[in-house]
């Protein structure tokens, strides 16, 4: 059987001599992994719309264990993001987040036009954390982890000056309400953030200022979160961390 | 049908060759069962020799059955260029261009999404090198990936602080490839590096 989808390519493994896994976050099938027969040789027409973070036109043939992709049209290669170190490696950490979070084959369409939408304004107008965060929290919200943040997860009630965030409960929780050990008490301007991306108003995103310190809070809180419930540790993150401290002008 | 245990045992070790299933450690095992017993002997010892005679360069990381290799401590080679490489099979290909420069395999990859990082590159041997004052251009011959890219920039840091000309491999379209199906980066690329005619 044969079946066509946009994709973003998520990641690639060398498979013998010339051929390649490719793991992909399709429009309409969700995850899968594929075989790219001969994308390593430089004459092969389906290299170009193999690539990671690429978002192609894939055609797939289904095979008995894996699927094999048999022709490629490549869409949009977001070659200003590629040429630029700092945001090659922010994508690539959003393509980790979907390699590692995402069931195969359960088709996301919503989060995958979230994606691209974020490929496109990075490729446009450079690099903006916000762009990662609001990803990151499509993908929270997608998954179903959604953090409960308009009142306390434990009682319902409204929320009064007294709160905290638990990580385990996915929620604020009020001053009455027991709290387990993992939580974060979260500043006023870091949940306005949160409220505005969990709400998804990507223009509005676009154009909000935000201090360093709640910017800092935000990124710190996300990667908390999604690491407690995807139970996964990302990598890339930690390696821009470290490429940061031994390559400071590069980054 | 239970096989006799030494013709399991040689299946066994097959299996744990890259790329080779059950059923082609089963046809390669049986086909060794029937080499005359010269060749299989020769076979065997081969792997044995591999083992116990190549190793690393220690001063390129090259593979090599005497240290220096044949390349470092060759007199004729140019010491005032050095090409790095990933994998000790990268310098065959740059050989056949006709590069008399010297190398430095690096002898380990680098997979953002694996379980490596640029911290446990042992860097050492390659600043040893450049200390001698002697090397005037680095080549940066990875691949041209994602991986290959992190890379480059990292080594490209950690040698700017030894006055040394640091340069990459340049990209463009591949002899016999397609204009049609080449991505945007590579035909950008090969834009700016056109040439007259």
């Amino acid at each position: 059987m044969y079946y066509r989808s946009r994709s973003i390519i998520l990641r690639t493994r060398d498979l013998r001599e010339s051929d390649q896994l490719v793991t992909v976050f399709t429009e309409k099938e969700g995850k899968l992994t594929a075989v790219a027969k001969g994308v390593k040789k430089p004459k092969s027409s389906l290299r170009g719309c193999v690539q990671p973070f690429c978002h192609s036109q894939l055609f797939f043939s289904q095979g008995r264990e894996l699927d094999l992709i048999t022709q490629g049209r490549l869409i949009d290669f977001f070659g200003n993001s590629r040429e630029d170190l700092n945001r090659t490696l922010y994508i690539m950490y959003m393509m980790e987040l979907l390699d590692k979070s995402l069931m195969d084959k359960a088709p996301l369409p919503h989060l995958y036009l979230s994606l691209v939408e974020v490929l496109k304004l990075m490729d446009q107008d450079g690099f903006n954390p916000l762009l990662v965060r609001y990803f990151e929290s499509q993908l929270l919200t997608h998954l179903g982890y959604r953090p409960v943040l308009d009142r306390c997860v434990g009682c319902g009630s409204r929320l009064s000056d007294h709160y905290t965030f638990s990580l385990a409960d996915g929620g604020l929780v009020c001053g009455a309400c027991p709290v387990g050990s993992r939580r974060i008490d979260l500043r006023g301007d870091c949940l306005a953030l949160l409220r505005l991306l969990s709400q998804g108003a990507l223009p509005a995103i676009r154009r909000v200022k935000v201090s360093r310190e709640a910017m800092r809070q935000l990124e710190y809180f996300l990667e908390l979160y999604l690491e407690y419930h995807v139970e996964r540790k990302f990598r890339v993150k930690n390696t821009i961390r470290w490429l940061k401290q031994a390559m400071p002008v590069s980054i | 049908m239970r096989l006799p245990r030494p013709l399991e045992d040689l299946i066994d070790q097959l299996q744990k060759l890259p790329s080779i299933g059950p059923k082609t450690a089963q046809r390669l095992a049986l086909y060794i069962l029937k080499l005359p017993s010269e060749e299989a002997r020769r076979l065997a010892r081969v792997i044995i020799d591999v083992q116990d005679k190549v190793f690393p360069c220690s001063i390129c990381g090259n593979l090599t059955d005497s240290d220096p290799c044949s390349i470092c401590s060759n007199p004729t080679r140019s010491i005032n260029s050095l090409c790095i490489v990933e994998e000790a099979s990268d310098i065959i290909p740059i050989e056949r261009t006709g590069y008399n420069g010297r190398y430095f395999v690096l002898n380990r990859g680098f997979k953002l999404m694996d379980d490596s990082d640029p911290a446990d590159m042992d860097v050492q041997p390659l600043l040893h090198i450049l200390n001698d004052g002697k090397v005037q251009e680095v080549i940066l011959a990875l691949n041209p990936t994602i991986d290959g890219e992190v890379l480059s920039r990292f080594l490209a840091t950690v040698i700017s602080g030894h006055n040394v000309k640091v340069t990459r491999l340049a990209y463009g379209l591949p002899i016999g490839g397609d204009i049609e199906f080449a991505d945007e980066i590579t035909l950008r690329r090969a834009l700016e590096g056109r040439k007259e005619f």
